[in-house]
């Protein structure tokens, strides 16, 4: 997958950039695989589009038009392809159903040559920014409710033994690092426990 | 018999017209040849226009050429700033630019027919000589502009990556006096590289090679993609020889289609002069219109670049194939050493090799195999 030579110039990265496209084999269909192919690309192209969604691709061409409104559905909802519509239309239904699909860029026909390897760059690229925004989302998620899981366990303790906060938190961090668990796994059976015992 | 006007775009005049002029030259004597043959089949009438390298007039008078007289296709440009110009008017009225120059890569209109090399064409022969013959220090230097950045991007990653190294880089504007050049050479000797790569191009050229000239001693080689016998007419004598060139046509080549052409060439502009590849490669595109206009279906642009697509025409450099996937040409890289009369002796000549304007499947270690 492209993503691992991304730290290498962007058109050498080209070359292994997985491209999907999802258009009829018609005049905008060949002349957008063309130059991909062209670029340097490797293009698979699919119509009608596969029954389940094909999952090794960097980039995700889609025909977006009012007679297939729904081909982006299994890429966008898991975002692991930048997503490229292909657009005919700019009636309102059709932009709101673009923003809908949260794409990282369109190209309009018919298609041109030139302005598609700079849609390409800047989708890749706002793809990239996307993913490492969200795993870093998902990191202090994770960093949120073990705070959220030690203050209550440290709450616990110190009720439990009559010691201060501030040395109720220094031992739940003594016991995880002497059982060589996490911060989070210790806070959830201090808290499991005092549940168990609260219950009884 | 049909006649066909074609539109002629080159500077005449301003800081291209060295080169262009040498375009406009290939393509009269293509268009007097073949209006004068007897078997001629059809009637070329070329309206003239002098664009002054100013990249606003290419679009203006492309316009003018298109719309108010009538022409499907012009030859014409040199730079990639007067043939960005000129796209949008191609693709609003669907005409046909034959562009005759070596360009920087990285474009595909459908309405350009691209008759020079692209730089895996011939970069690539260069930089590999270059370090076969252990010349792997390289001072880079350029015009400013995209032509320049383009090439030198590329040449710095394949340096980079076959054990070279850049050792200088330079642009300067397009236009600058003798001392900026001058001023260049004594920074060149400072850093003392193996070879200087030029991407100097036009007027501009005659006074990078005086200037190296100038400082004496053993004569340091500059290697250049776009210094050619039009550039060597203008300078000094003494400042000609001995330096490299990578392109697919010398004057001095010896095949038939180039012995013709010569033969007219210099009854038509006299014996003193040696034309260049930017002469070559109009005259060659004028006949592979030709050829293309009678094979075509109908009288219009999409006809005319249907035909285009894929066609095989002489050309003095050797037997063209047009290559349908990008409308760029095969060529056969060759490298040329000049003289002192204005020449270049060819002293390499490769295999034929495909267009690939996007650089999309070349090795970028240039080692020798061995080495590897």
């Amino acid at each position: 997958m492209a993503s691992d030579n991304l730290s290498r110039t962007f058109i050498k990265a080209l070359r292994t950039t997985q491209v999907v496209l999802l258009h009829p084999p018609d005049d905008d269909g060949n002349s957008l695989e063309h130059q991909l192919r062209r670029i340097g690309c490797r293009v698979r192209s699919f119509w009608p589009p596969p029954a389940s969604p094909v999952r090794d691709a960097d980039v995700v061409y889609f025909l977006a038009d009012p007679e297939h409104p729904d081909l982006h559905q299994p890429y966008s909802d898991d975002r692991s392809a930048a997503l490229i519509a292909i657009v005919a239309f700019e009636s309102p239904l059709e932009v709101q159903a673009i923003v809908e699909a949260n794409v990282h860029g369109t190209v309009a026909k018919p298609i041109q040559p030139i302005g598609v390897l700079s849609c390409l760059a800047s989708a890749m690229s706002q793809h990239r920014y996307e993913k490492r925004l969200s795993a870093r989302v998902e990191k202090l998620d994770e960093l949120l409710k073990t705070r959220r899981l030690v203050e209550r366990a440290t709450q616990i303790l110190a009720t439990h033994r009559q010691i201060s906060e501030h040395e109720a938190a220094a031992m739940l961090r003594r016991q995880a690092m002497n059982k060589q668990i996490s911060l989070y796994e210790m806070a959830t059976s201090i808290i499991n426990a005092d549940r168990l015992l609260g219950d009884s | 018999m049909l006649t066909r006007r074609i539109g002629v775009l080159f500077s005449t005049t301003g800081v291209m017209s060295v080169t262009e002029t040498a375009h406009l030259k290939g393509l009269m004597v293509a268009v007097a040849e073949n209006n004068s043959a007897a078997s001629a089949e059809v009637q070329l009438e070329p309206i003239i226009e002098d664009p002054g390298s100013v990249p606003d007039q290419y679009r203006t008078l492309a316009k003018k050429m298109v719309t108010k007289d009538g022409v499907a296709a012009i030859f014409g440009c040199c730079t990639s700033a007067s043939r960005k110009a000129v796209l949008p008017v191609l693709a609003r009225y669907g005409s046909v630019l034959f562009y005759p120059s070596v360009y920087e890569g990285f474009e595909y209109s459908p309405n350009v027919v691209y008759g020079g090399a692209t730089p895996n064409q011939i970069v690539l022969p260069l930089v590999e000589h270059l370090l076969a013959t252990e010349m792997s220090n390289i001072y880079l230097i350029g015009s400013d502009y995209v032509y320049a950045r383009e090439i030198n991007r590329i040449v710095s990653e394949l340096l980079d990556e076959s054990g070279g190294q850049v050792v200088g880089e330079q642009y300067l504007p397009l236009g600058s006096p003798p001392e900026a050049f001058r001023a260049a050479a004594r920074l060149i000797d400072r850093t003392d590289p193996h070879a200087v790569l030029s991407t100097v191009v036009g007027e501009d050229t005659k006074l990078l090679y005086e200037a190296v000239a100038e400082r004496g001693g053993a004569r340091r080689v500059i290697a250049s993609l776009t210094t050619t016998e039009a550039e060597l007419a203008i300078m000094a004598p003494s400042a000609r020889a001995g330096h490299l060139t990578a392109a697919c046509y010398f004057g001095s080549l010896d095949t038939e289609e180039n012995r013709t052409f010569r033969s007219l060439y210099e009854a038509r502009y006299g014996h003193h002069e040696i034309p260049s590849i930017y002469a070559q490669t109009t005259y060659a595109q004028v006949h592979a219109y030709v050829k293309a206009t009678l094979s075509a279906a109908k009288d219009d642009p999409k006809a005319l670049l249907d035909a285009v697509r894929g066609l095989n025409y002489p050309a003095p450099q050797g037997a063209m194939t047009v290559d349908p996937d990008n409308n760029h040409v095969f060529i056969v890289p060759r490298l040329g050493r000049s003289r002192d009369d204005g020449g270049f002796d060819v002293i390499w000549q490769g295999d034929r090799v495909k267009p690939d304007p996007y650089l999309i499947s070349y090795d970028r270690d240039l080692r020798p195999r061995a080495e590897h």
